[in-house]
């Protein structure tokens, strides 16, 4: 008989002593019952988290998870995703070399962005675009210097790579920068107006270099703590289910809360041990400003591991192999978490059915927590009501969770 | 093939697939990804919302700000009557930029003088902020040319832009068929990581020594299945890429599968190799995770591999997905020849070759 059941009956009826060998035998008046089950409760779970820190101990494999794979992911996040283009490799082609076509080959070659090559036969470049060698091919037309200021547009021809549609964009965009500086600088030479009538001054706030890197570091720490969450706590229940270890267990007088929050605590602070790495590796390699308070941080982190961590436990009650919960764990929190979150990709261009879907995931609120805790500072607009929606959901799957859990063997 | 290895791979696939609930977590997945794929990886930027904050009472500066009503890349254009309201927009991410047009700018264009507009990004979204950047000062450019005009010949030349390949760049087309590539390695590393530790875990492994197959056969009984999986979601990956989202194959196929077997192969021996190490289910995921991470972010799949820091670069090159991903996009976009295809199927079976004489050798030694 689960130990839920007894609770529940001794509420109704006061239970013969042999029934309840675990506490004292004085405990038969109901007030009594209470407070000495209280503190049974309190030791049992205490033990129930003693075996998970000390299963957590003994396999390496957790350590992994909490130090090595946050460190891997971080490294990987900020050196190996980004969508900086630093130098383009662009081919340049000039059927008619002359004076102008040099100048503007020179204005090309000498900004930071371009790797230029150069031919007089537009084929030339054919293989190498097929074979993504080069991002993009710059024709400049044999009349070129002719059609200069005549409003004409095929003078220049900028042949960008579409497989790679941000870099075909930011390729075109450099160029054409590179094309009306020249200009400029053209018109400048011969006397004439040389700033355009109308321009624009960009201000970038909270990252004003605009690097990628310090957009994708904090939707990366978030990430991780989806994965260590959701994944190893789905693990840790169908582990018990597989190697039988659960009878042993439904043996003991733990009740489902009691089994649950012995599940959950030792993870949490595998999860907040993983989250101090991350923010330290953060900080400190990748430069990244903590402009929040370490309390937010605190307040945001706490909140969206309660939804990781109890999300994790409610598939490991539906799954009850390693296998299935690992399968589910990614279906069910790491690809929202990587869509649906705002960390690489844009919510506001998704359809409309997706972008509400969005709503539903947890990692969209922690990943804008994260961003604006580590780059704009403590923004209540943004702040207050992410941690609400997180905190809400977290009771919502634990619910759920105690309602699913059943501690049987059938 | 002898009949005993015949009955492993037999064995081996029916514990893959025998459980109504594995079978799902298999085919789900995959089919879940690839609509995922197409419809929320974007780096687009269509919908964005803005904000104005108009200091000038003139005539030029409505007309600016019509062609902004008009544009189709914002959702709301948020109008500020003070500075005060600029910065709580942005902090709370209500808007994504702000135009912020000064007093004097309807005089200044009736002058013709020159004038500037400010634009206010929100940096946390870099790339987005930069993509809506250009978005912003192509209006602006575009209105400022056309007041010049009609008055004057403007000095402008503009420059002709074209994609090949996927001219209208959208991104839909080249995730999609990259799926070929990521989904075909998470599966199978998955399956072989997790079919050789679930027995280590259940005890079965053991079952399987004392039987008469050599070390090398069981090895072979555990690849086989893997090669079988991958090119199966492969080729339902190619026909869902064609016939549901009309993305053309442009190139031979043959071409693409003598990529896709020896990924697969390679893959599978990153696999053996995985399990070699690994005693648990738990410990086997985490390898395949700590090499699937890394291979996922250093293959040019979400970015570039020439965005990665030159150092890094080389790392990326020995990803048998780096090699694979460009030939899929290749073949399924570019119509890419078999020469250069080539370039890219002799490293993967390089790494074919070595990792799975590694974990033959590992193996082995373990067995032993």
């Amino acid at each position: 008989m689960s130990d839920l059941e007894t609770l529940e009956r001794t509420d109704l009826v006061p239970q013969p002593p042999s029934d309840r060998k675990f506490e004292a035998p004085e405990s038969r008046a109901r007030p009594d019952i209470a407070v000495s089950d209280k503190g049974g409760s309190m030791r049992r779970m205490r033990a129930l988290i003693r075996k998970e820190m000390l299963q957590i101990i003994r396999d390496p494999s957790s350590l992994v998870v909490a130090v090595v794979l946050p460190l891997l992911l971080l490294f990987l996040f900020g050196f190996g995703v980004s969508f900086d283009v630093t130098k383009m490799r662009v081919g340049v082609v000039i059927e008619n070399p002359n004076p102008e076509t040099e100048m503007f080959l020179a204005s090309l070659a000498n900004t930071p962005f371009f790797q230029v090559r150069v031919a007089h036969d537009r084929r030339a470049f054919l293989d190498d675009l097929t074979a993504s060698r080069i991002e993009g091919v710059v024709i400049l037309a044999g009349d070129f210097t002719q059609r200069i200021g005549r409003g004409d547009t095929v003078g220049v021809q900028i042949i960008t790579d579409g497989t790679d549609p941000n870099t075909a964009s930011l390729v075109n965009a450099y160029v054409q920068g590179a094309w009306q500086t020249w200009l400029a600088q053209r018109a400048l030479s011969s006397g004439l107006q040389a700033k355009a009538l109308i321009s624009t001054e960009p201000r970038v706030w909270f990252n004003p270099e605009l690097e990628s890197r310090r957009f994708l570091v904090p939707g990366s720490i978030a990430l991780i703590l989806m994965m260590i969450g959701s994944l190893l706590t789905a693990l840790v229940v169908a582990r018990e289910w597989e190697r039988g270890t659960i009878e042993a267990l439904l043996a003991t007088p733990a009740s489902v809360p009691e089994f649950l929050v012995g599940k959950v605590v030792p993870n949490f602070f595998l999860g907040l041990l993983a989250m101090a790495i991350s923010v330290g590796f953060s900080i400190f390699v990748f430069d990244m400003p903590l402009r929040g308070s370490i309390f937010s941080l605190l307040a945001a982190t706490t909140a969206f591991l309660l939804v990781a961590l109890s999300a994790g436990l409610l598939i490991s009650t539906v799954a009850r192999t390693q296998f299935l919960a690992s399968q589910i764990a990614m279906m069910a929190s790491f690809l929202p978490g990587l869509f649906f979150s705002g960390f690489i990709f844009e919510l506001s261009s998704m359809p409309a059915p997706l972008r509400a879907f969005s709503a539903l995931v947890p990692a969209r609120y922690f990943v804008k927590s994260l961003q604006t805790i580590f780059l704009a500072g403590d923004i209540a607009s943004v702040l207050v009501p992410s941690i609400l929606i997180l905190s809400f959901m977290s009771v919502v799957v634990m619910a759920l969770t105690w309602r699913n859990s059943k501690m049987r063997l059938d | 093939m002898p009949p005993k290895l015949i009955a492993l791979i037999i064995k081996e696939l029916l514990s893959a697939f025998h459980d109504p609930r594995t079978r799902i977590a298999f085919i789900v997945p995959p089919i879940m990804q690839v609509f995922l794929y197409a419809y929320a990886a974007t780096l687009e930027v269509t919908n964005a919302p803005i904000g104005v904050y108009n200091e000038d009472w003139g005539q030029s500066s409505r007309q600016l700000i019509s062609r902004f009503e008009k544009a189709s890349a914002f959702s709301t254009i948020t109008y500020f009557k003070s500075e005060k309201e600029i910065q709580p927009a942005i902090d709370s991410q209500g808007v994504l930029a702000v135009v912020r047009i000064p007093q004097d700018f309807s005089r200044k264009i009736a002058a013709r003088e020159p004038v500037s507009v400010q634009v206010l990004l929100d940096g946390r979204k870099s790339n987005s902020a930069q993509i809506l950047n250009s978005y912003i000062n192509a209006i602006v450019a575009n209105y400022a040319v056309d007041v010049v005009l009609g008055e004057e010949r403007p000095d402008v030349s503009a420059v002709l832009d074209r994609s090949w390949f996927n001219p209208n760049r959208e991104y839909r087309n080249t995730m999609v068929p990259s799926l070929v590539g990521t989904l075909t390695m998470t599966t199978v590393l998955m399956v072989m990581v997790m079919s050789v530790s679930r027995e280590r875990e259940l005890g079965t492994f053991e079952q399987l020594l004392v039987s008469p197959l050599q070390p090398l056969e069981i090895m072979i009984g555990k690849a086989v299945p893997g090669l079988i999986i991958g090119v199966a979601l492969g080729t339902a990956i190619t026909a869902i890429v064609t016939l549901v989202f009309g993305i053309p194959l442009t190139g031979s196929i043959f071409v693409l599968y003598a990529g896709l077997i020896v990924f697969t192969l390679a893959i599978i021996g990153v696999g053996l190799f995985i399990s070699s190490l690994v005693s648990t289910q738990q410990q086997a995921m985490l390898g395949a995770m700590v090499y699937m991470m890394p291979a996922m972010m250093l293959s040019g799949f979400t970015s570039p591999v020439q965005n990665m820091p030159d150092w890094l670069q080389p790392v990326a090159l020995l990803n048998p997905l780096t090699h694979f991903l460009v030939i899929v996009r290749g073949v399924f976009l570019r119509d890419m020849p078999m020469a250069l295809v080539a370039e890219r199927i002799w490293p993967m079976a390089v790494m074919a070759v070595f990792t799975l004489t590694a974990a033959s050798w590992l193996f082995r030694r373990k067995l032993g």
